[in-house]
């Protein structure tokens, strides 16, 4: 790094932190929602605190002004999230919608379709669900069979999508689906915005493990769809260009997260030994303790790192990136580890245990990170990426 | 790269030869040439924390048969910047003394000092009669008897040293004075081990990354097997954070001296869990050559072994430190 670059990063920087003191201002003035159990229970509680964010220009910050977005950088929303999860208050609950649909909206299709979308999004006003993982395309996304055939001035859309989030609440799907076969898998595929009330659309629901095995309402749905019209209008940006905008907005949501991630493990990190008392911690367990605090601080200088690349190399996906989802996987699974061995007899119970520790949230936290490994690529998908991308070896 | 960096690269490179092909083992007028060469350009190398991360991270990656860190440490205790010939006896647990003090001559045996037969100096930590002391001992006087101790290390070259009513120099006595030497010669180790093994850890991946483009089985080179890129895409990422952990204890020992010494025992505890398993890993890739002399990964796996230990028992460390930390946690609640 040259001298100037230096002095470009140290300025940077300076001014990151001026924007994060503001941010922590504003967060403690602000009055946090108090709810108990699993949030799908409390999505209207939650869109109400997405609300009080943006009205104090707190979510959207990397959107464009017109939008309703402060004009600033993925850093800048990196940074909200990390403080956010810092105070241990609830993440605005249009996560995936704001973090990459609304993103690939106003970066790809028309103003007229961002200016009618996005406001509502950002607000809390709509959710919004993704529609791109199917059954028999998880890791290789680039191999959806969902089709959309033109017929006049619509699509007919025929096939179904797996693990899309929210979709009991949500108002609108980012669906992507093949519309080109006579190309490469990965050139023939289309975005389109979908209305949920769509006809042809039906919803059914995905037990996920940290769930009620008979809860009416879940994290995650199968979407089927059957002959379901949409318009041409509702493509976004040029058709069967949708792979290369969603791979964009999908590595911005890879990126930066390890700042959030660290805030929300060193939190609930917290809030675990507050629940026990350090006599009845052998010497085995203090050890196990100390790893994972090392594990975290390590973790917060990697983070340091990634800012350092996020402002050097604005906007671009790096491998190093994978190497962030692999380290604070691992970190999320092994701090849970960690806690179902501290709650001894009561791990896997929805009690209280008698020194006061939230076995079920435990629990649920312990469940929760066996997803770190699989969601936004699994390990393997961020090794293949190492591989091919840093290390120069082959695609198998 | 500052002159000092280069200069010390180039000592190494005329010293050792090529990185893939690192042969540690030098006669003892080389060694004495080397470090000598070293010293010359210690202070400046040493001047600031960038420059230093890139020192010990260089000392790791090339395997430096010299004890660049063992004397940035001793110049803490001695006021300098790791400039002289000077070692530490008793580093792996600075807070233990390792003889005694008496009428101003030291007494005790200490072992596993490196390099102390080619020193001109050695600090220790001693009890006197009524208070401790931080003590440097010419060692060449008759007082002093230095044998080496076998090793496979070959960059470590680590001595039984006994002092028999040794004369010496009284750096710090009583212990508000002791506790303030050992903290910071403790800081400067814990930290340049971190830097120390951020390169060993960057050079056994490249190394392997190398061997594994070049070394074909089954009709193609091994690189094109997914088992083994998952291998080393692994281990680069363990390296990757092996060196951001190294960038930050610079960092923060530049803008914050207490948090830097603090990070300082983080960054050294992350060594000791993940250091041995990047260079396994490496020598895992490499096959059945791995596990020979023929490649310099042995070497690189010798001295992972002696790293690990330099800064205190990690046991011992973790059990204190998780005292600390759910301590603090409890008293977040009160």
């Amino acid at each position: 790094m040259s001298v100037q670059s230096m002095k470009s990063e140290q300025a940077d920087r300076a001014e990151l932190e001026r924007f994060r003191a503001g941010v922590v201002a504003a967060l403690s003035s602000l009055q946090a929602p108090a709810f108990d159990g699993y949030w799908v229970d409390h999505v209207p509680t939650l869109q109400r605190w997405q609300q009080t964010l943006f009205e104090a220009g707190l979510v959207g910050v990397a959107y464009p002004e017109q939008f309703g977005g402060r004009g600033l950088t993925p850093l800048h929303q990196a940074v909200v999230d990390e403080e956010i999860a810092r105070h241990n208050l609830p993440t605005p609950i249009g996560g995936p919608g704001l973090d990459v649909a609304g993103l690939v909206v106003v970066r790809h299709a028309s103003p007229d379709m961002a200016e009618r979308l996005i406001p509502a999004l950002l607000s809390g006003r709509e959710l919004w669900s993704l529609g791109f993982s199917e059954p028999g395309s998880g890791s290789d996304l680039a191999s959806v069979s969902t089709t959309a055939h033109r017929d006049g001035d619509d699509f007919v859309v025929n096939g179904g999508k797996i693990w899309t989030g929210f979709a009991a609440y949500s108002s609108r799907l980012l669906l992507l689906a093949r519309t080109n076969v006579d190309v490469p898998a990965h050139r023939g595929l289309s975005l389109f915005v979908v209305d949920m009330k769509t006809d042809g659309l039906t919803k059914s629901t995905v037990h996920e493990m940290t769930g009620e095995p008979d809860a009416e309402r879940t994290q995650f749905y199968r979407l089927t769809f059957s002959d379901m019209r949409v318009p041409a209008s509702a493509v976004v940006g040029e058709l069967d260009r949708g792979w290369e905008y969603l791979l964009g907005a999908l590595s911005g949501e890879r990126g930066l997260y390890i700042l959030r991630r660290h805030a929300e493990l060193r939190a609930q990190f917290t809030t675990l030994l507050q629940a026990f008392d350090i006599n009845d911690l052998s010497p085995g367990q203090l050890e196990d303790v100390a790893r994972i605090d090392v594990l975290l601080q390590v973790l917060h200088a990697q983070s340091e790192s990634t800012v350092a690349r996020a402002l050097e190399h604005p906007g671009e996906s790096l491998p190093e990136d994978s190497a962030d989802k692999l380290f604070f996987a691992f970190v999320d699974q092994e701090l849970h580890h960690l806690a179902i061995d501290l709650l001894g007899a009561y791990r896997g119970t929805q009690e209280m245990t008698p020194s006061g520790a939230d076995a079920h949230k435990l629990s649920i936290n312990y469940l929760y990170s066996r997803a770190a490994s699989i969601y936004s690529g699994t390990d393997q998908v961020q090794k293949n990426i190492i591989a091919t991308r840093k290390l120069g070896f082959p695609r198998v | 790269m500052s002159n000092s960096l280069h200069a010390l690269v180039g000592l190494l490179d005329d010293a050792l030869g090529a990185e893939d092909d690192v042969r540690p083992r030098l006669d003892d007028s080389a060694l004495m040439l080397l470090w000598a060469g070293w010293a010359g350009v210690a202070g400046e190398a040493l001047s600031d924390g960038d420059s230093a991360r890139r020192v010990f991270e260089t000392v790791g990656r090339r395997l430096a048969p010299i004890p660049v860190r063992e004397a940035y440490v001793a110049d803490a205790a001695l006021g300098g910047s790791g400039d002289r010939q000077v070692v530490v006896g008793g580093l792996q647990q600075l807070d233990a003394a390792v003889g005694t003090l008496s009428s101003g001559k030291v007494t005790g045996v200490v072992e596993l000092v490196p390099f102390a037969d080619l020193a001109y100096e050695i600090v220790v930590h001693v009890q006197g009669d009524s208070e401790s002391a931080i003590v440097s001992v010419p060692r060449d006087q008759t007082s002093v008897h230095v044998d080496r101790m076998r090793t496979y290390d070959e960059c470590g070259r680590p001595c039984r040293v006994v002092f028999d009513g040794a004369s010496g120099v009284i750096l710090a006595e009583g212990p508000d004075e002791v506790d303030r030497l050992i903290g910071l010669m403790g800081s400067r180790n814990r930290a340049a081990l971190a830097s120390e093994a951020a390169g060993i850890a960057a050079a056994v991946v490249d190394q392997s990354v190398r061997y594994a483009k070049h070394r074909e089985q089954f009709g193609r080179t091994i690189s094109s097997f997914q088992a083994v890129q998952h291998l080393l895409a692994g281990a680069w990422a363990r390296s990757h954070t092996l060196a951001a952990s190294s960038d930050r204890v610079w960092r923060l020992r530049e803008s914050s001296g207490i948090d830097g010494d603090r990070y300082a025992t983080i960054a050294y505890l992350y060594v000791c869990r993940e250091l041995l398993g990047v260079v396994e890993t490496a020598i895992q890739v490499h096959g059945a050559i791995g596990y020979t002399q023929e490649k310099p990964l042995h070497s690189y796996l010798k001295r992972a072994l002696t790293l690990i230990g330099a800064a205190g028992e990690q046991r011992d460390l973790l059990v204190e430190h998780g005292r600390a930390v759910v301590g603090g946690a409890r008293s977040h609640v009160a």
